[in-house]
């Protein structure tokens, strides 16, 4: 596996435009993969949001990062 | 703007072959665009919410979430860069080889009509320009709507009062864009044209250097070069000026428009209809906002310039080509070679005046046919209609039994070597020059033609013999040298009908006669049909045709037109002084 890797990576050095365009768009869908895993993995943890309330932090939601960025409250 | 729309949509089908590329570019700015709204909106979360409540938890949290988005947007930004350049280069190729491909198919009368440096100018800027529209501009369009509808869409969100006063702003800059776009596809159309002009110009006079220098017109054509790069100097400043006006009017509305939403947006703070985090965001947005807009600005102008080039490189795309072959054609396959005029008349379209009229003759397999005559009478214009570079305005050509007409362009030219008075030589090896246009190049039939050209021994003297680079950035020749060069190459492709055109006219007597001689023995089965005007070249003619004020005044072998004493006669005395020298020199 590492040297299927190693290969794929060395591929992307190579002198035919073709195949190193063929090779950047393979290694442009598995990041886009990656990122989807990631957007997910961060819709499912939920941050809790604290506020201090007669001097002890309390949490008062709990909300994902996105619902978090679109809040207005 | 329907038509342009469909001219556009012929292009981007040049998209087609790269469909996937094209497609992941565009998911990659899409990403971009997406990720580029988050920062803002970070700050906001800081501002109003991490800050206040000193919350570190949260601080970190938004921290390592940026981190992770400025690591995928700088990847996919990277990534959609590396496609369009990809796109971009290989589309220009494409466009490139489709542009010069049609190109050679036009028809002669094309290329006398357009300067040489206008369509350099046509197949270089022209091409990029309008790979720029396609694989630059097209993307930068789609990312510039997707960016306008992100940022109003989140900009809704936070404050849809503020949000919909900014969008007053938009007519604005779209009427005074357009008002700018016209004016600039005007001079930019005179630009390209002047632009082509002193391609041109510099072209002509790079190729006739020694008649400028032995003339002593180098002060002369300077003065005519600073005369088109003045006009030039004048379109480019209308175009600066017309970008400077531009420019002040779109930097005024942004300042107007902006400081006005700007008042707006900190009346909502301080009524308490928006957060302070919300107008820190809100202003990032509208800031960016601005900038779609000026792109807007700057792709009108840059498509009003790839429209111009477009109409330019379509003129060519679109004209006419030579039908090369098709069903309807003949093939020319093994053919005897006998062409025979049949009261050929000839006149360029738009002229009145006949260059050729009412020829006929029949050149046979076998035999050497001359075409004389004194310059300008239409001799060459014999040539170009046995190549078919022209048509006859009236009358009729044959090969074997085929009118030229009916058959098949490609097999036509495949059976017919010419030596042309005009010898072209590319830059080259000897070995690539002489094998140009031949099929299968042979070593030794190689030799052999160079052999009876006369140059063997001259490449054999040669550094490199026939590897020795010639022509541009190589060994210059001579005149006689070329010719004979040109000579062996004709002859290698050993085809059934040899046209020689003035082909001998820079060799001496001695050198010519030896040259005939050889040529005699190895051409026993070809049809040869001489163009010239030298008696020394005649001579070897079994028939020679006399042309005069565009017309067949008399033929005969060499002897009989003497011994009829007619106009073939009176050119033979008149130059024969010159003819009793060669004569004396043969002898």
């Amino acid at each position: 596996m590492r040297e299927k890797m190693r290969n794929f990576f060395l591929s992307l050095l190579t002198q035919d435009m073709a195949k190193q365009a063929r090779q950047v768009e393979v290694l442009t869908i598995l990041i886009f993969f990656l990122m989807l895993g990631v957007v997910w993995s961060l819709w499912q943890y939920k941050i809790e949001l604290t506020a201090f309330s007669e001097g002890q932090r309390v949490v008062i939601g709990k909300l994902n990062i996105f619902e978090l960025l679109l809040s207005r409250k | 703007m329907r038509e342009r729309l469909k001219v556009l949509s012929n292009y981007l089908a040049l998209l087609l072959p790269y469909w996937d590329k094209s497609l992941l570019s565009l998911l990659s700015v899409g990403l971009c665009v997406v990720f580029g709204m988050a920062t803002p909106l970070i700050t906001k979360i800081l501002i109003d919410y991490a800050y206040p409540n000193k919350d570190v938890y949260l601080l970190t949290i938004l921290v390592l979430f940026g981190v992770l988005i400025f690591i995928f947007d700088t990847f996919f930004s990277d990534i959609a860069s590396y496609l369009d350049t990809f796109i971009h280069q290989t589309l220009s190729i494409d466009l490139r080889k489709r542009f010069f491909t049609r190109l050679l198919r036009l028809p002669l009368s094309y290329f006398y009509e357009k300067q040489v440096g206008d369509l350099m100018v046509r197949v270089t800027d022209d091409i990029d320009t309008i790979v720029d529209l396609i694989a630059e501009i097209i993307p930068v369009i789609i990312k510039t709507i997707l960016r306008l509808i992100s940022l109003f869409i989140i900009c809704l969100l936070i404050d849809r009062n503020l949000t919909l006063l900014a969008l007053l702003g938009i007519p604005l800059y779209f009427i005074q864009t357009r008002f700018f776009a016209g004016r600039f596809e005007e001079i930019q159309t005179k630009t390209q044209k002047q632009e082509s002009e002193i391609y041109s110009f510099y072209q002509e006079k790079m190729s006739n250097i020694k008649t400028i220098k032995s003339f002593n017109q180098e002060i002369h054509e300077t003065g005519r070069l600073i005369d088109k790069l003045l006009k030039m100097f004048t379109l480019v400043r209308e175009n600066l000026f017309m970008g400077l006006f531009n420019s002040f009017f779109d930097s005024a509305l942004v300042v107007v428009w902006t400081s006005f939403i700007g008042w707006y947006a900190g009346y909502r703070v301080i009524t308490g209809h928006i957060t302070i985090g919300e107008i820190m965001a809100i202003l990032v947005y509208l800031g960016q906002i601005h900038q779609p807009f000026m792109d807007f600005g700057t792709i009108y102008k840059s498509a009003a310039r790839s429209f111009v080039s477009i109409n330019r490189v379509n003129e060519i795309l679109l004209a006419e080509p030579e039908v090369y072959q098709d069903v309807r054609t003949f093939v020319l396959y093994q053919i005897e070679g006998k062409i025979r005029f049949d009261k050929v008349s000839f006149r360029y379209p738009d002229t009145e005046e006949y260059i050729l009229r009412n020829i006929s003759f029949t050149a046979n397999p076998g035999e050497v046919t001359a075409i004389s005559g004194a310059s300008g009478a239409g001799k060459s214009t014999i040539l170009d209609l046995i190549l078919r570079f022209i048509k006859p305005t009236e009358g009729e050509i044959y090969i074997d039994k085929y009118n030229l007409k009916d058959v098949s362009l490609m097999t036509l030219r495949a059976n017919i070597s010419i030596v042309s008075q005009d010898v072209v030589i590319f830059s080259g090896t000897v070995r690539e020059n002489l094998q140009y246009g031949c099929i299968h190049p042979e070593e030794a039939k190689m030799i052999e033609a160079a052999k009876v050209a006369e140059i063997h021994d001259f490449i054999m003297t040669m550094p490199e013999g026939y590897d020795t680079r010639i022509g541009e950035g190589g060994i210059g020749l001579s005149g006689g040298q070329l010719q004979r060069l040109s000579l062996a190459r004709a002859l290698l492709r050993d085809v059934k009908i040899l046209v020689l055109d003035e082909a001998t006219s820079a060799l001496d007597s001695v050198s010519e006669a030896k040259i005939y001689g050889n040529l005699k023995q190895r051409l026993q089965d070809k049809t040869v049909i001489l163009i010239s005007h030298r008696i020394s070249t005649l001579k070897n003619a079994d028939k020679i045709y006399v042309i005069s004020e565009n017309r067949i005044l008399e033929s005969g072998s060499f002897d009989e037109l003497l011994s009829r004493q007619g106009e073939f006669y009176k050119f033979y005395q008149a130059t024969t002084h010159e003819a009793k020298e060669e004569l004396e020199v043969e002898e």
